[in-house]
């Protein structure tokens, strides 16, 4: 119940930023720079004229606070997360990982539902319906993505809040590095604080007198490290080739959310 | 006679017109069988933490990769504020980074089958060829864009799930030439291919 008021206070917070915020926080320094280095590269340079299309803006006042926490997270990934990926990846078969993934994925059912809905996708909240149904049912309550193999529910983009205020015109605001979970902006932080209450955790608790937060801690707790092995996966990658990998990791967030907005 | 004159007439125009939609058809065909040439390197059981079998990875991806074309394409407008020596170290150290990349996922990744989608034209020389890699634990979409450079299809940019290569090197490289300037860049940029270069000689578990 505290954890649940916390979290509605985080995100007033974090929307009433994000509203009075979105004004004078899309042009500071590093935007023009970076508005400037595409006008020169446009104007002479026809052979660069696509430059264009993979332009990304990026907006960033935070940056020293954001490259603390980021080194903060670079040694906690080092030192506790690869580990624990690494231990529990060699202790379990990959399709028994797939599986409880898809479990997770599945249960999840109802933020992508209503967010679909809420950017006006109705073709894909009826495409979530029945993913729901066929890998719940013939899937085994979702260990199974059956779906998958289904023309039409196979690859389905996945949609969150966070796409939903960008689809509604909010603009992504300041980039921020959040302690252990990562890259996000605000307009995305807010989202992920959102849409928690979407989750059938957040209304289990009305219908069965039992559910107690120490179950749903363990349940995330089990998700977040039945992911963790893809997640350093993925760190790894873009940190290992990166000049800068705190410019690279930003870049690679503001690029992938734009297309997934997109979809 | 007349047939002989109508053929010869058909020839000409056929190639006047048919060359651009020539190469259209090629650009998946270009990629694709360069793919197939770099996957026999690796059936063949050639392992990458060897700098010979490097050598022989580099020359296959130079095939389809201009590493002058990326280079120029990473540092965009920064390109005129290297001197010609600094440009064509920045060239040489980025390219060898390319291909350890290469080397390194190759090592590290093991089997995973790529699907040829769809190709899309972006303007009049460029391509864009829509791939999917299907591995054991998933699958990752890879666009290659393609361009002409001397009458072939060379790929300049890689976009993987939404992230182009040549774009997240160029907003690293434009923060790093206005924190170090040139000298700083070359430097960071060989430090990294060192570094890199160690770990890929590392054999595989």
């Amino acid at each position: 119940m505290t954890s649940a008021k916390f979290k509605l206070t985080l995100f007033l917070c974090l929307s009433t930023i994000l509203i009075v915020g979105s004004g004078c926080s899309s042009k500071d320094a590093e935007t023009s720079a970076q508005d400037s280095a595409r006008s020169a590269s446009m104007g002479g340079d026809e052979e660069f004229a696509d430059f264009e299309d993979d332009y990304v803006e990026v907006s960033d006042p935070l940056e020293p606070v954001n490259r603390a926490v980021f080194a903060f997270n670079d040694k906690a990934y080092d030192w506790v997360l690869e580990p624990i990926a690494s231990g529990y990846k060699k202790v379990t078969p990959e399709p028994v990982r797939k599986g409880i993934g898809n479990f997770f994925e599945n249960l999840a059912f109802p933020i992508r539902l209503v967010n679909s809905a809420l950017q006006g996708k109705f073709g894909r909240a009826g495409q979530e319906t029945g993913k729901f149904f066929v890998n719940t049912t013939v899937g085994v309550f979702g260990f199974i993505k059956v779906s998958d193999d289904i023309d039409g529910l196979a690859d389905v983009p996945s949609e969150d809040l966070g796409q939903t205020l960008g689809v509604w015109g909010v603009p992504n605001g300041p980039y921020l590095v959040i302690p252990i979970l990562g890259p996000s902006t605000i307009r995305d932080a807010v989202g992920s604080i959102g849409d928690p209450y979407l989750h059938p955790y957040a209304w289990t608790e009305h219908v069965w007198d039992d559910w107690e937060w120490e179950i749903e801690w363990s349940l995330q707790t089990i998700e977040l490290i039945n992911d963790s092995p893809d997640l350093i996966e993925r760190y790894e990658m873009i940190e290992e080739i990166a000049v800068d990998p705190y410019i690279s990791m930003r870049d690679a967030y503001f690029q992938n959310r734009k297309r997934e907005t997109e979809r | 006679m007349h047939y002989a004159a109508l053929f010869k007439n058909l020839i000409v125009w056929i190639t006047i017109f048919a060359a651009p939609t020539l190469w259209a058809a090629t650009a998946t065909e270009k990629l694709e069988k360069a793919i197939t040439e770099v996957q026999k390197l690796t059936s063949e059981g050639r392992d990458f933490t060897q700098p010979e079998h490097r050598a022989m990875l580099k020359k296959q991806v130079e095939n389809f990769f201009s590493p002058q074309h990326i280079a120029r394409r990473a540092l965009a407008r920064g390109w005129g504020q290297l001197s010609p020596e600094q440009q064509t170290e920045f060239i040489s150290d980025f390219s060898e980074l390319l291909i350890l990349t290469y080397a390194d996922q190759l090592n590290k990744g093991g089997d995973s089958k790529v699907k040829y989608l769809k190709e899309l034209p972006l303007g009049e020389t460029r391509r864009e060829v829509h791939t999917e890699a299907v591995s054991d634990t998933g699958s990752l979409e890879i666009l290659y864009r393609m361009t002409v450079v001397d009458g072939e299809w060379q790929v300049y940019d890689v976009i993987i799930e939404g992230v182009s290569l040549v774009s997240n090197y160029r907003s690293q490289f434009t923060s790093l030439l206005q924190r170090k300037g040139p000298d700083g860049l070359i430097e960071s940029l060989s430090n990294l291919v060192e570094k890199k270069e160690k770990s890929v000689s590392v054999p595989q578990p």
